[in-house]
């Protein structure tokens, strides 16, 4: 005599069991656990159809196949408490015909849990990259520090095959006078609203960084040396535009000095474009400031002793 | 440096069990309950695992825009606001948070209000 599904007994698997015939339709034998979990839907006195465990799972149960027993998960709200029940879906055989039997696990608290762990490592990762963000930014300006400035273009040359590429030093003229005249506070806002001003100029393809008080470097790879000397040019156009509201009744202009070296022309690594960079631009300060000065191994070459006496002059000074 | 309440009270370890309460707390709310209809759990889990881990001084941080479009347009009502609170007020007690740290995380909270309620 081939078993009768419905002679099951599902009361002791204690976990909330149903069975029901493979084909659309027919009766379901289910436990008490499965129908206090699925009550709202089932009704208490109804015999839940083949139909109904599918409304019930959410239409799922049609791509399931019992072989593989995947577990399909379904939400169950019981009151207000919400659940998550993952079900399997296994063949069982009398011989004659085919049944599924639906067993529930709940998973609610183990879903709770990767959800907090995942939310843990998103929360961990985020905060990671915001200390990296800020080992790596000046706080005052909000543009790269000197150690960015360093790691950033050892990237750019071990990334970058032929790379052409300027490193320029800015300057900003008569800094120290701000300074000393309107106080620290309007010197902070001198730096930033020139770093702003700058950072606009100079769209992409560039390293912004501040590597001094009043000192910052550019690293321009947009492909030309002219093309960066121009964006310069621009950014000093800009800068000698702006009116800076001092503490006191009058408002002052801002201008700055720059210096251009030139990658493989000037210099293979960045202190050595930093220096050349760096004697052009006290060149740009001994010649009146407010001017981008391209460094120049002839111009230096004429061993030129006023200059270089007024250069030290001026560096003593500044 | 000043140790945050974070850390003081067990940092991510206690923050699990916290939000396993508020989790709890709000949807077995009547008041609640209905804002939740739909809202994914792992959303839901990870939204209330930040606010702890932000409000306690911890390594998560709360932008003010992502707040207010995440609730806005949910009709969120003083009633309901008020509701939260009192699930909030009563996790922290069950967590033996001390009075002065309560009113530390509640004076944070009270001041996204504005965000919140419409």
């Amino acid at each position: 005599m081939p078993v009768n599904f419905t002679d099951l007994p599902l009361e002791g698997i204690g976990l909330p069991a149903a069975v029901f015939r493979w084909e659309a339709g027919q009766h379901v034998h289910v436990n008490a656990a499965f129908r206090t979990l699925m009550e709202d839907r089932l009704g208490p006195d109804k015999a839940p159809l083949f139909e109904d465990l599918d409304a019930l799972l959410g239409g799922q149960l049609q791509d399931v196949n019992p072989e593989s027993k995947d577990p399909i998960t379904q939400e169950i709200k019981i009151g207000h408490k919400r659940y998550s029940y993952e079900f399997t879906v296994g063949l069982i055989s009398n011989g004659e015909t085919r049944a599924a039997m639906l067993l529930g696990v709940d998973k609610s608290d183990v879903l709770k849990a990767e959800a907090k762990l995942n939310s843990y490592v998103r929360i961990i990762e985020e905060n990671n990259r915001e200390l990296q963000r800020l080992a790596n930014t000046d706080p005052l300006t909000e543009t790269a520090n000197r150690r960015a400035l360093f790691n950033r273009f050892q990237e750019l040359v071990q990334q970058v095959a032929d790379l052409h590429c300027t490193v320029s030093i800015l300057d900003i003229d008569h800094f120290k006078r701000y300074n000393d005249e309107y106080g620290h506070d309007f010197g902070d806002f001198v730096l930033k609203t020139f770093a702003e001003q700058v950072r606009v100029q100079l769209a992409d393809k560039t390293i912004f960084a501040r590597i001094g008080g009043e000192e910052f470097c550019v690293v321009d790879y947009s492909g030309s040396a002219d093309i960066a000397k121009g964006k310069l040019q621009g950014a000093l156009d800009a800068v000698r535009d702006l009116q800076l509201g001092t503490p006191k009744t009058e408002s002052v202009n801002i201008t700055f000095s720059a210096g251009v070296a030139e990658f493989g022309k000037d210099g293979e690594t960045l202190d050595e474009l930093l220096k050349n960079a760096d004697r052009a631009l006290y060149y740009a300060k001994a010649n009146g400031r407010s001017c981008v000065i391209p460094y120049s191994a002839e111009l230096f070459e004429k061993r030129d002793t006023t200059l270089i006496a007024r250069v030290d002059n001026l560096k003593s000074r500044e | 440096m000043e140790q945050s309440l974070f850390e003081k009270y067990g940092g991510f370890a206690t923050i699990h069990k916290v939000v396993e309460h508020f989790y709890d707390g709000v949807l077995d709310n009547d008041i609640l309950s209905p804002y939740f209809e739909g809202v994914d759990m792992s959303q839901l889990i990870d939204h209330q695992t930040r606010f702890f881990a932000s409000a306690m001084g911890g390594p998560a941080s709360f932008d003010d825009n992502h707040l207010e479009n995440m609730h806005r347009g949910r009709g969120i009502t003083e009633e309901a606001w008020d509701a939260v609170v009192a699930v909030l007020l009563d996790t922290l007690n069950a967590f033996n948070v001390e009075e002065g740290d309560i009113q530390l995380i509640a004076g944070a909270v009270a001041s996204k209000k504005p965000l919140i309620v419409q």
